[in-house]
């Protein structure tokens, strides 16, 4: 019973900031200065302007807009995009293999090289193995994405020749699964750097904080190994917080992976995005932010409720909230 | 000091270093420059180059991929051909008749002949009998009504194109072949209109079809073009493949792959390994970075487009002609050609300038560059530095106080290097005593401030269609492309006797005067002629690049790659 009302509440919450994140992207995006391309065009005459205008429903007040386009959303249509006419819905879709394909590799590689060098990081603290590791995060936090990107291109892609300098698969032949790896390979490692150097500091201190603690002591007073007091005690207290920003990471990489996507010319959810939010193209921007919204919100939620499992501690006091 | 004040300050720190890393959209940049003139850069361009590709073995038949390089996705239709994507349509549909690319001369294409009236009411236009749609139907003068029909019609998405019909009464078909545009007023310059991107779209699919939210023929287009219409991958390629019952002869090239890549060192990076073919849209900083690499050749054909300070002629800083004026001669083009566009730009003396041929007015002459002179204008309308600020100062709004002349440049980042410019632009005028500052607008913004009026001058661009009456359309008093509300009687008044004059020679000297009076105008300030740069592998041949810049893939039924 409990967790059915947790999931009920959590359910509700989720709705009711959609509902709320919807309202203001849609204020937001309407009252930015500038309308759609095909209306900004400078051989347009005043009479056409005001005709594609009505035609396209923008001169109706805003609140009546707004109803209509959660009305029909709710309904599950997200509309047709302004620009290219197509649904938004086909846009996403074409959009989100790219994204999922980006977000996982890099996500994964983050995790698989961020953790492991972390811990070590952290149980050999102030060792040369720490300083390294460290240098490397704040390197990695540091540099741009847009450019640490162009510059694995002219390496890889145009003087070594090794790896295909942008896109997402050979446009001009079929492709095979040698070749996605080998066009996922630049893009996923420039989106996980930034991720990695976070994870890499958070699982670092995260340990040290665990080590500090008196159960830790114990477990050394017992004699046990040093590799079965991380293993057994340390690790998976130390991953809570990590676990969080894992969490946090998905959304942004979702969504935030758009210079990434632009410099690689990959189609994924960030580019359209920013494309969309740029031409002003409504329909699609809201779509895209319902999208990434909702990716966010599960992810949150589901990241708590995982905690709820986890921690036993949460357990008794979870009511719901 | 304890640890709390310390981390608190701390906190601030790091906080001021994030708001102050957080730029606002707006940038207001206000240089103090010297007067003292800046080093004249010389730098020699060979605008015009005749590249000789060799041939290697040439096709009998269609045979391989070109890969072409665009900046965005294309979009729904061709009737929004603004930016290169839409050009694409170009290599699917045809016209009634095309550009010749040397001299903007109509030529035949889905119309053989033609002939108007002699009271000039009338164009008769006998069409091919030899044309199918990719789709295996015959083309007919029904197509061609259809079309012409859909986009003058107020309710279709077709404001851009619609313009080019404001002449014509209506259409009517004769037979299969032969077809009738009844005008309403006489125009002689007409049909150069004809070959602005008025694709003919097939009636038998289109009968019928909501315009404005049709998207079926979007996803799968039916044209009479050299090229068919393949697959569409969203925001990452479009494909052709050949139409080998093409009336003009079946291309040399299987297909065509037009990749997106909005990046331009991207574009460079694909150029320079081969993943690339063709890219048409490049900038002048990527052009450098591909010098002396040996597959690929720069081409940089002059283009009828213009680059121009942008003006709203009524106000008040503004209205007065000699302001216009002293504003453009304060202004030393040849350094801005020299050093922002790194030389690819012509100087012109107006809209018409000289790779618009015989078209162009050969006897005008572009400002000098003379700040001493624009001074002396300045004075001479009023404006003088009473108060010895540096700022030259007017009483405009009456009220007893003299105002000072100033302005906010509005930068839209539509092409990269309008900011270059403006910012050059903004070092002239202040040197000559104004005060002038940027503003930073993104496109749909920036735009639509200038629709509304709420700016003094920014940086543009027009790419004008190759016929005389883009004139009108422009800086006609009624014009709805006339944003910068200038009107001159006279000139209308040459313009509209130039649309009467069935003589060739004699429209053209209509043309001329015309010219002659937007000189002295100056309703925007023209300054030089857009080179476009065009990057394509040694291994193209057959590359017709087009004077227009509209059109592009003109003649892609030529195109072959030869190694």
């Amino acid at each position: 019973m409990n967790i059915i009302r947790l999931l009920v509440a959590r359910a509700f919450q989720s709705f009711l900031l959609l509902f709320l994140v919807s309202i203001i992207t849609f204020v937001l995006i309407r009252k930015a200065p500038g309308l759609p391309e095909i209306l900004s065009h400078p051989e347009l005459s005043e009479e056409d302007s005001a005709r594609l205008m009505t035609q396209l429903g923008l001169d109706r007040p805003l609140h009546i807009q707004y109803i209509d386009w959660a009305w029909t959303t709710v309904r599950g249509d997200l509309g047709d995009s302004i620009l290219t006419k197509l649904r938004v819905w086909d846009l996403i879709k074409a959009a989100l293999p790219g994204s999922f394909y980006l977000t996982v590799t890099a996500l994964s590689i983050a995790v698989i090289v961020s953790i492991p060098l972390g811990i070590i990081s952290a149980v050999k603290q102030y060792s040369m193995v720490d300083y390294v590791v460290t240098g490397l995060s704040f390197f990695g936090a540091s540099i741009p994405g847009f450019w640490y990107a162009i510059l694995l291109i002219l390496l890889f892609g145009v003087t070594l020749g090794w790896l295909p300098t942008s896109g997402i698969r050979p446009l001009t032949r079929d492709a095979t699964w040698v070749d996605t790896l080998r066009h996922l390979a630049m893009p996923a490692l420039v989106l996980s750097t930034n991720a990695m150097a976070q994870l890499t500091r958070y699982t670092r201190s995260s340990m040290l904080e665990v080590l500090q603690k008196h159960y830790i002591r114990t477990a050394h007073a017992k004699g046990l190994k040093e590799v079965i007091v991380i293993a057994r005690h340390a690790l998976l207290n130390s991953l809570f917080p990590v676990i969080t920003v894992i969490g946090l990471l998905i959304p942004i990489m979702v969504g935030g992976a758009a210079v990434v996507e632009t410099v690689f010319a990959w189609p994924g959810v960030g580019r359209l995005a920013i494309d969309s939010a740029i031409r002003r193209d409504y329909p699609v921007v809201m779509g895209v932010t319902l999208l990434i919204s909702i990716v966010t919100i599960v992810s949150n939620q589901a990241i708590d409720i995982l905690y709820i499992f986890l921690d036993p501690r949460l357990r008794d006091n979870e009511a719901g909230m | 000091m304890n640890s709390r004040m310390l981390s608190l300050l701390s906190m601030i720190a790091v906080l001021g270093l994030l708001i102050s890393a957080c730029q606002p959209q707006i940038v207001e940049v206000v240089k103090e420059v010297p007067v003292d003139k800046i080093v004249e850069v010389e730098k020699q361009v060979v605008v015009e180059k005749v590249v000789e590709v060799e041939v290697g073995h040439v096709p009998d038949g269609p045979e391989g991929t070109l890969v072409w390089g665009l900046s965005a996705d294309v979009g729904a239709t061709s009737w929004d051909a603004s930016k290169p994507e839409h050009w694409v349509y170009a290599s699917m549909f045809n016209g009634l008749i095309r550009y010749s690319t040397e001299t903007f001369e109509a030529e035949p294409e889905l119309a053989s002949s033609w002939e108007s009236s002699s009271d000039g009411l009338t164009w008769t236009f006998h069409l091919r009998d030899d044309v199918y749609w990719h789709d295996g139907q015959k083309f007919t003068a029904d197509d061609v009504k259809f079309s012409f029909d859909a986009i003058m019609n107020p309710d279709n998405p077709t404001g851009y194109h619609r313009g080019n019909f404001a002449d014509v009464e209506s259409i009517d078909v004769v037979d299969d072949v032969t077809l009738n545009i009844n005008m309403l007023n006489v125009n002689y310059d007409f049909l150069p209109l004809l070959g602005d991107f008025m694709h003919i779209f097939p009636e038998h699919i289109l009968d019928g079809v909501d315009f404005m939210n049709d998207k079926s023929f979007a996803q799968n287009p039916v044209g009479t073009g050299p090229f068919k219409f393949d697959s569409h991958l969203v925001n990452e390629s479009y494909t052709v493949v050949a139409n080998e019952a093409y009336f003009k002869g079946a291309p040399k090239l299987k297909r065509i792959v037009f990749k997106i890549i909005p990046d331009a060192s991207v574009k460079v990076a694909q150029l320079r390994t081969g993943e690339l073919d063709v890219v048409t849209d490049i900038g002048a900083p990527e052009a450098a970075a591909i010098q002396g690499v040996d597959d690929l050749v720069l081409l940089t054909p002059a283009t009828i487009a213009y680059w121009h300070m942008f003006i709203n002629n009524t106000t008040p800083y503004t209205e007065d002609k000699r302001i216009r004026q002293a504003l453009h001669m304060a202004i030393d083009v040849e350094a801005i050609i020299a050093s922002v566009m790194d030389g690819y730009g012509v100087r012109t003396a107006g809209p018409v300038g000289p790779p618009n041929g015989l078209r162009s007015n050969p006897d005008l002459q572009p400002y000098p560059y003379d700040p001493q002179g624009a001074i002396a204008l300045f004075a001479e309308a009023g404006w003088e530095d009473t108060d010895g600020d540096g700022i030259l100062d007017k009483d405009v709004d009456g009220d007893g106080t003299r105002d000072p002349w100033q302005d906010g440049i509005i930068i839209i980042p539509f092409m990269a290097a309008w900011a270059d410019v403006g910012l050059v632009v903004q070092q002239y005028w202040n040197d000559i005593g104004l005060d002038v500052t940027l503003r930073h607008y993104d496109t749909a913004e920036g735009f639509g401030l200038v629709r509304a009026d709420e700016y003094i001058t920014y940086v543009g661009s027009r790419n004008p269609v190759p016929s005389s009456i883009d004139l009108s359309r422009y800086f006609g008093c009624d014009a709805p492309g006339n944003w910068f509300h200038y009107c001159n009687e006279e000139v209308d008044g040459f313009i509209a006797q130039a649309k009467q004059t069935a003589d060739e020679d004699e429209r053209r000297q209509l043309y001329y005067k015309a010219q002659e009076i937007l000189l002295d105008d100056q309703p925007s300030l023209v300054m030089f002629n857009v080179v476009d740069l065009q990057v394509i592998n040694k291994c193209v041949a057959g590359y017709n690049h087009d004077k227009s810049v509209r059109f592009n893939f003109l003649d892609t039924h030529l195109f072959s790659k030869e190694c």
